[in-house]
């Protein structure tokens, strides 16, 4: 029942992608408006059949319906409900439908959000691309990667349940889908890039429209990646939140390349330039995507959040082979004509420092994907075996991220065309002293080492300079001056700026130590008392775990446990974190005593500011949100905003940027 | 933030700028005081852990998938990590023990690829790219400041009008 | 109002001064290198499937000595002269107890002929579970069960099973993961038609 449920959903999205997509092609050769109108239909066509496709699985899932293949391999009865639900984007194949129910909704959002555009060229390319790209996704569900299989149980079965990790922490049923719709929503702003290069459109029109689109799909990114950071904190209990590890570069790689874009974007809609760069940004983010999943899906990597490698490789990697050559034929073809003739006056403006910005995050984007794949391409050259890790991104990071921090701090400031030395010294007063101070703060409260030192001066400095912007905005407007995409943007960038102290100070002052305990027994590490108070045994549905009892500073008991679940041999540990503002302490159970009395391994990791992490998510989060809300400017045809002068009389400002001599 | 309500701020008068400068050179003193004291001043001796953690991390786990010795469960990491305190405890350095776990394991182990041979590329690159993204942008600002602007034709003009109509949404409310 | 598609539109023909046809070039060269990353991407096996591959081969065996299961004192470096298999396993891992049968029909044949020998060496196990083990499942060749931690790292083992093949030079010929009789059998007569060490894999 489940399995014809979900098949028929998979076969009417399949359906309706690719009639959708030909119908419409046929539409656009011919120009026929009424033809382009359909799409909206095919459209939610294709949602109901993602729609029927994820309920069926859920309903498999949860009714325990062993004779869904994908549920006999990765259920169990004895699973708790929520993780039932997250068992979907747990494996594979499942993961796939999330994916397919997360694009065929943004595809039904669009289709509605320009129900009245549908007959525009630009709209009817952008849906075209739209159902293209839906179209392999669900044939990568009816073909490839099918979780709806059949399989006859015997009787009395019971199946293995999800990976343990993916057991072990609520936060797994939330990061996931936040990451997918991060992921999956760049596929529209990439639909009107290809729209816009296919139907030769100059002029910021699809910027504007994709814009919003763009920033919410970034901040659903952002928030996936740093639930993602939580869980593996929480989870793994090695004391680290970002490992560097294939899969997190994967989700990385977009967010690098759409932060750039969110900034060079504002070029373009200023200035009128970088079409073509903010072109290829927009189409390089949407193939990292593609690049994130094959990576992560076809085992040429090792990585341990990884999926069981299986045959969808090769037809993903055929699909990056497949978006990358269509976009760079198409910036190729189109790229000259739509080159801007504009000219930035000094580096030491606006557009200058978000040149800056997108000259570093193309570096860093460069230094990881190089990281990433770089063991590949060495073994493909002289079969030699080279692991590129941690240390080497931490060490490429640095400078980069430094910098990065640099910029935050006198870009905010920085007016379009062209500033005077004298202008810099007088924005930048305060906030470099908030940033000394930050520094001086850090040392008195006992910071030591040059490198994290600065980057709190640094730190320091960014935040007093998107304060300073906040500051005057709030009392030239009121409340409405968090409000918007500039004041929205310094709210993300104090989010930043938070996580990338508590990132360094994490990295830099974090202490760690390993103790055989006895039962009664007390130790002092780091500032912190320990007393081992004893351990319990406590037997799940599915699992058993032992938890060993300490006290920090009396207080407590915390309980680091180790869990094995009913299939698996393996052991998994659950931290137990002791989190204040200013520090965690982590406790991980290293090793099962051997009986209730034996002393039992405790590891003890103390992490300055971690909590700091995950508020300066959401401040990102809630700053992305503000920003998407419409600000002080917002009429596009408003001279302020429209990227060239329009027909009124008055010269606005942003013609002055353009030759003197468009300006009629 | 727009650079045009900003610029519209009364320029500074002329003590004030000097008081500016007098507060700038001592911000740059306070800094640098500030970054030598954090340059020179000491940390806790480390740990046991910690000392064998600063090795581990740099070693891949030969078994696992992608993790270090210092993040991975695996019974060789456990093993190794055990072989690393020994080594330490019998005054090996950090790099000895690298050395010794290259000869066994191979160059793959290293989690940081020497900056010799192939290896040395993943090194290399990135700084290859930064130059060039920076010398691209210097001559195209050199480009800018020497070329001068534009002289737009009758064909420009209706290019952008034909633009902007092309451009110019339907309906308002759907662009936002 | 509809848009009008520029491309059919003369006026967008070059504009002002004649434009640099760059976008062409750039895009061919940067899908030339894309192109190459991606031939590199689908050359690549999964991860799990490399070639097995050692430091050792080609090298002197690393010393090693130790006490056996039967309180006896084993030297590897004092049994030159006669092929050693190396093992490293242990009897919580299936696929040691998989290949277990093939080393035993090996030991058996070789042990008459007296040119060959096995050797185990327990990966985190326990003499109680090998002795059974050992038992149940056939097998007299000399076992070490403690303190062989430092062998495992001196080997390069990464995970049980593994064997190497020591020539009777001293030299390890081969590695495999998991090893059968034929394979073993088939590189011995390799070695002794002259010809280079070779890596195994199985």
């Amino acid at each position: 029942m489940n399995i014809a449920l979900g098949v028929t959903g998979v076969f009417l999205g399949l359906l309706g992608a690719v009639s959708g997509a030909l119908v419409l092609l046929t539409g656009l050769m011919r120009r026929d408006r009424s033809v382009l109108r359909l799409s909206r239909s095919f459209a939610f066509l294709i949602l109901g059949g993602g729609l029927l496709a994820a309920i069926a699985m859920e309903v498999a899932l949860l009714t325990d319906d062993f004779t869904v293949k994908f549920v006999y391999d990765n259920s169990a009865t004895t699973t708790p409900l929520l993780f039932k639900v997250a068992t979907m984007w747990a494996a594979l194949e499942g993961s796939i439908i999330l994916w397919v129910l997360v694009l065929a909704g943004y595809t039904a959002l669009v289709a509605t959000k320009f129900r009245r555009r549908l007959t525009d060229p630009l709209v009817g390319w952008a849906m075209f691309t739209l159902f293209v790209v839906c179209a392999f996704f669900f044939l990568l569900l009816a073909v490839w990667a099918n979780p709806f299989q059949a399989v006859s149980p015997p009787p009395g079965y019971d199946g293995p349940g999800p990976n343990p990790l993916l057991q072990n922490h609520p936060l797994m049923a939330f990061h996931p889908p936040m990451l997918y719709l991060g992921y999956v929503g760049f596929t529209v702003p990439f639909a009107f890039a290809i729209a816009a290069l296919v139907t030769g459109r100059l002029g910021e029109g699809w910027l504007l429209e994709t814009r919003r689109w763009t920033l919410f799909a970034w901040g659903f990114l952002t928030v996936g990646i740093i639930l993602g950071a939580w869980w593996s904190y929480e989870v793994l209990g090695w004391g680290g939140y970002w490992a560097w590890d294939p899969v997190e570069n994967a989700s990385f790689l977009p967010w690098l390349t759409g932060t750039a874009y969110l900034h060079s974007v504002m070029v373009q809609e200023r200035r009128g330039m970088l079409r073509v760069w903010n072109l290829s940004l927009l189409c390089a983010t949407f193939a990292l995507t593609i690049l994130g999943t094959f990576l992560t899906r076809s085992g040429v990597l090792d990585s341990v959040h990884a999926f069981t490698e299986s045959g969808i490789g090769p037809v993903l990697l055929t699909f990056f082979a497949l978006v990358v050559l269509v976009t760079v034929a198409l910036i190729g073809w189109r790229g000259d004509r739509l080159r801007a003739p504009g000219r930035i006056d000094s580096p030491v403006s606006r557009e200058g420092a978000f040149l800056a910005n997108n000259v570093l995050f193309a570096v860093f984007a460069f230094v990881v994907l190089l990281g990433t794949v770089f063991p590949l391409v060495v073994e493909a050259v002289n079969q030699s075996r080279l692991s590129v890790g941690v240390p080497y991104f931490n060490r490429m990071s640095t400078p980069i991220g430094l910098t990065i921090l640099f910029l935050m701090a006198v870009a905010p400031v920085l007016p379009w065309r062209k500033a005077s030395g004298e202008l810099l010294s007088q924005r930048l007063f305060w906030p470099a002293w908030v940033g000394v101070g930050a520094a001086a703060g850090a040392v008195v409260l006992g910071a030591r080492g040059a490198v994290p030192v600065l980057a709190f001066a640094l730190a320091g400095f960014a935040a007093g300079s998107a304060g300073r912007q906040l500051v005057l905005a709030t009392r030239r407007q009121g409340w409405r001056g968090l409000v918007g995409r500039a004041n929205g943007g310094m709210i993300v960038h104090l989010g930043v700026v938070v996580i990338a102290v508590a990132f360094a100070a994490s990295q830099a002052y974090v202490r760690q130590s390993e103790f055989p305990m006895e039962v009664g027994q007390r130790v002092t590490f780091a500032g912190h008392e320990f007393e081992f108070v004893g351990v319990e045994q406590v037997e799940e549905a599915n699992r058993t775990v032992v938890r060993a009892l300490v006290r920090i500073d009396g207080a407590g008991p915390y309980a680091p446990a180790l869990n094995r679940f009913r299939f698996g041999s393996q052991t998994i540990g659950t931290p137990s974190v002791r989190m204040t503002p200013t520090e965690d302490v982590m406790l991980t159970l290293r090793a099962l005593p051997e009986s209730p009395e034996s002393p039992v391994q405790l590891r003890v990791i103390v992490q300055p500011l971690i909590v700091w992490l995950w508020i300066g998510g959401g401040l990102m989060a809630a700053g992305t949100v503000l920003a998407a809300f419409p600000g002080r400017r917002r009429d596009p045809l408003s001279p302020v905003s429209a990227p060239v002068p329009a027909m009124s009389g008055e010269a606005p400002p942003v013609a002055a940027g353009r030759s003197p001599e468009l300006v009629h | 933030m727009t650079g045009k309500n900003e610029t519209a701020m009364p320029p500074p008068a002329r003590p004030g700028r000097r008081v500016r400068a007098i507060g700038w050179f001592g911000l740059v003193l306070v800094f640098g005081v500030v970054l030598a004291v954090a340059a020179t001043g000491t940390r806790p001796a480390a740990t046991d852990a910690e000392r064998v953690d600063a090795v581990a991390k740099t070693l891949r786990c030969p078994t696992c998938q992608g993790e270090s010795v210092a993040v991975s469960e695996a019974l060789i990491s456990q093993e190794i990590r055990a072989d690393i305190r020994r080594r330490l405890t019998a005054g090996e350095s950090p790099d000895q023990i690298r050395a010794y776990y290259v000869s066994t394991y191979g160059e793959g182990i290293l989690l940081t690829p020497s900056a010799t041979g192939t290896g040395a590329a993943v090194w290399v690159l990135p700084v290859v790219v930064a130059v060039l993204c920076l010398a691209g942008l210097v001559v195209a600002f050199r480009r800018w400041r020497t070329r001068g602007a534009l002289r737009a034709t009758p064909a420009d003009r209706a290019l952008v009008e034909q633009a902007l109509r092309a451009d110019r949404p339907t309906d308002a409310e759907e662009v936002r | 109002m509809d848009a009008v598609l520029v491309d059919s539109d003369p006026a967008a023909e070059p504009i002002g001064r004649p434009r640099a046809r760059l976008a062409p070039w750039i895009a061919a060269m940067v899908a030339v290198v894309l192109v190459a990353f991606i031939v590199v991407l689908a050359t690549r096996k999964p991860a799990s499937e490399r070639a097995v591959s050692s430091q050792l081969i080609g090298k002197r065996v690393p010393a090693f000595t130790g006490t056996t299961l039967t309180g006896e004192t084993y030297d590897i470096d004092a049994r030159r002269g006669k092929f050693v298999v190396v093992n490293f396993f242990a009897t919580w891992c299936v696929p040691c107890r998989l290949e277990h049968p093939e080393l035993v029909k090996f030991s058996e044949r070789h042990k008459q002929i007296g040119d060959a020998e096995v050797v185990s060496l327990a990966f985190d196990d326990s003499p109680d579970n090998i002795r059974t083990f050992f038992a149940e499942a056939g097998g007299d060749w000399p076992v070490i069960a403690d303190g062989t931690g430092s062998t495992i790292l001196d080997f390069g083992v990464s995970g049980v099973p593994e064997s190497y093949v020591v020539a009777p030079n001293g030299q390890v010929i081969a590695k495999f993961l998991g090893v059968t009789d034929a394979a073993l059998e088939g590189l011995l007569q390799r070695y002794d038609t002259p010809s280079a060490a070779e890596t195994g894999a199985g």
